[in-house]
């Protein structure tokens, strides 16, 4: 057997992962829950990953599920804690999933007393049901716009009251000012004749 | 030469004969190899010396290692030409020397040297084994049969354990109230072995889990396995362990006394109430028979009508009078279900049980 180059295609085609695009899409399955941490502090946190209808890859943004009620900057307490935000976006996406309203909603979920259990009872509720769901963007240092979702709907109901506009749902990517400092002053202080360089 | 009639001291005498007696290499000890005994013997003469319940190539017999109940153990020819005999109970694989050393708790290199004993192949040098050694060694190990145990690591459920049990129209969150875990991983630990299955998307892992006396057990359940062997694992659960009993109504009309968990959960939803036992051959306790029946109006059986099943649909018919019925056309309730959906089945579920 011998290798070369020659049946090479033209342009290397693209064998990774397709994500969702921003915008409105019915028909969005949850395919997984998981239980993660952030790589600073560990702090954990459950996603929802969805597929669409062609297999495009979705998620929700972190649901962060700590009961503690934080602090601001200033020392002065939050309004709420990170579970009260985040049970609000499970709320949604079981009415979504279920058709049903937020009491029901409440009923199915039930109590559970772990992070983990969080995780488990959302998967169990959540998993194989699809829903309608907006996903709006943020844009990276790279250009590329990562998809989350915004908002969730019942399938059951008639499309309309999701709304997409791509000047706001999509952020822009910003570099930080101090940032942007730093890199030039790299620039400046670096060596004239490039004798610092790595190659 | 005669030292005895040398006249000389005792002391020369001595040292004589210490000298014509040493520096011979003709007698030195030589170990036994596997060519020498497989020269002299065949295989099968050995297999049939040692294993004492072995008969026949590739026919199930009791291990003899351990109080076995169930015939696990088969010897058969591998690729090599040479028999192996393996113990479909514990995994367990033994060439012919492997399992004399296992028998008699020896090691390798004795368990050659029993064989050649046993067998007179090296008359020469014989070695001598205390007859009541094997026996006692045998013993012991028929005292200490390592009992299996099974740990879990579970996972979420997800979109391939979904894919799976709607088949059934099982939903999920009817899995977590029967207390079906989606496993990550599953360790099976059997003496100083440890087997690691690991859940892969197209061979998923589910463990039952069993609470008695504050003390957890699974039955492990790898529904696409396609070695019969690790389909079903059990550990530490016991007769007693009734699927499907914790999730009952208080009180009802009917319950059925099915053969599987997931059964059970087929005739949830029905809303029909559903208990199994660890299998159609378990006998169904008494005491627990005059508690369901203070609850329940009647029990039913419904077991596969296949000839186990039928068997002991008749033996508990005739044990408890209880009715019975068996499913049309396909072997279980769940298998009726994913074939002709849950509305034909409501249809004839309920010809069966109201008429």
């Amino acid at each position: 057997m011998s290798f070369n180059l020659k049946s090479a295609p033209e342009k290397a085609q693209n064998t990774g992962k397709q994500y969702v695009s921003p915008g409105i899409y019915d028909n969005t399955k949850v395919v997984e829950v998981v239980l993660l941490e952030t790589s600073k502090n560990k702090v954990p946190y459950m996603e929802i990953h969805t597929s669409g209808p062609n297999g495009e890859i979705g998620k929700s943004g972190k649901m962060f599920l700590s009961t503690k009620v934080g602090t601001n900057e200033d020392g002065s307490p939050k309004k709420m804690s990170a579970w009260e935000m985040s049970s609000g976006n499970i709320l949604d996406f079981i009415q979504a999933a279920y058709n049903n309203n937020r009491e029901q909603a409440e009923t199915l979920f039930g109590e559970v007393s772990s992070n983990q259990q969080v995780v488990d009872k959302t998967a169990a509720l959540l998993v194989g049901k699809v829903v309608r769901a907006k996903f709006k963007g943020e844009e990276g240092a790279d250009g590329r716009v990562w998809p989350s979702i915004d908002k969730v709907e019942s399938m059951s109901v008639t499309p309309g009251t999701l709304r997409y506009d791509a000047t706001r749902d999509i952020k822009k990517y910003r570099p930080q000012s101090n940032t942007a400092e730093a890199v030039n002053a790299d620039i400046t202080t670096g060596a004239k004749d490039g004798s610092d360089l790595p190659f | 030469m005669n030292v005895e009639h040398l006249i000389c001291s005792p002391n020369m005498r001595e040292s004589l004969l210490f000298l014509i007696n040493m520096f011979s290499l003709s007698d030195a000890y030589r170990n036994i190899t596997l060519e020498e005994i497989f020269s002299k013997v065949e295989e099968y003469q050995l297999w049939n010396y040692y294993c004492t319940n072995f008969r026949e190539y590739d026919i199930s017999f009791k291990s003899e290692l351990y109080n076995d109940k169930n015939p696990s153990c088969r010897i058969k020819p591998i690729s090599n030409g040479r028999l192996q005999y393996t113990d479909y109970g514990t995994g367990d694989r033994y060439g012919i020397f492997d399992y004399v050393s296992a028998k008699y708790n020896v090691t390798f290199k004795e368990a050659l040297n029993i064989v050649s004993n046993d067998f007179n192949i090296r008359s020469k040098v014989p070695i001598v084994i205390d007859p009541g050694l094997k026996q006692l060694n045998l013993e012991k190990r028929l005292l200490i049969r390592p009992k299996a145990s099974i740990e879990i690591i579970s996972q979420p459920f997800n979109i391939t354990d979904f894919n799976y049990w709607s088949q059934y129209d099982i939903p999920l969150t009817l899995l977590q109230e029967y207390r079906v875990h989606s496993c990550k991983y599953v360790y099976l630990t059997k003496g100083d072995k440890v087997i690691r299955f690991e859940y892969d998307k197209n061979n998923p892992l589910y463990a039952y889990e069993f609470i008695s006396d504050n003390r957890t057990s699974y039955k492990i359940y790898k529904p696409l396995e396609k070695d019969k062997r690790y389909k079903w694992m059990f550990s530490g659960g016991s007769q007693a362990d009734i699927e499907g009993l914790d999730q009952l109504n208080l009180n009802g009309d009917v319950l059925v006394l099915t053969k599987s968990l997931k059964d059970c959960m087929c005739f949830r939803l029905l809303n029909i109430d559903a208990i199994s036992l660890q299998g159609e051959t378990n006998k169904l306790d008494s005491e627990l028979v005059n508690k369901l029946l203070k609850r329940f109006k009647k029990i039913i059986i419904n077991y596969d009508q296949d000839e186990e099943g039928i068997k002991n649909t008749l033996r508990l018919n005739k044990e408890y009078s209880f009715e019975y019925f068996y499913i049309d056309k396909h072997k279980d309730l769940a298998e009726f279900i994913k074939q002709e959906g849950l509305k034909e089945a409501k249809i004839m579920i309920n010809k069966k049980i109201n008429g």
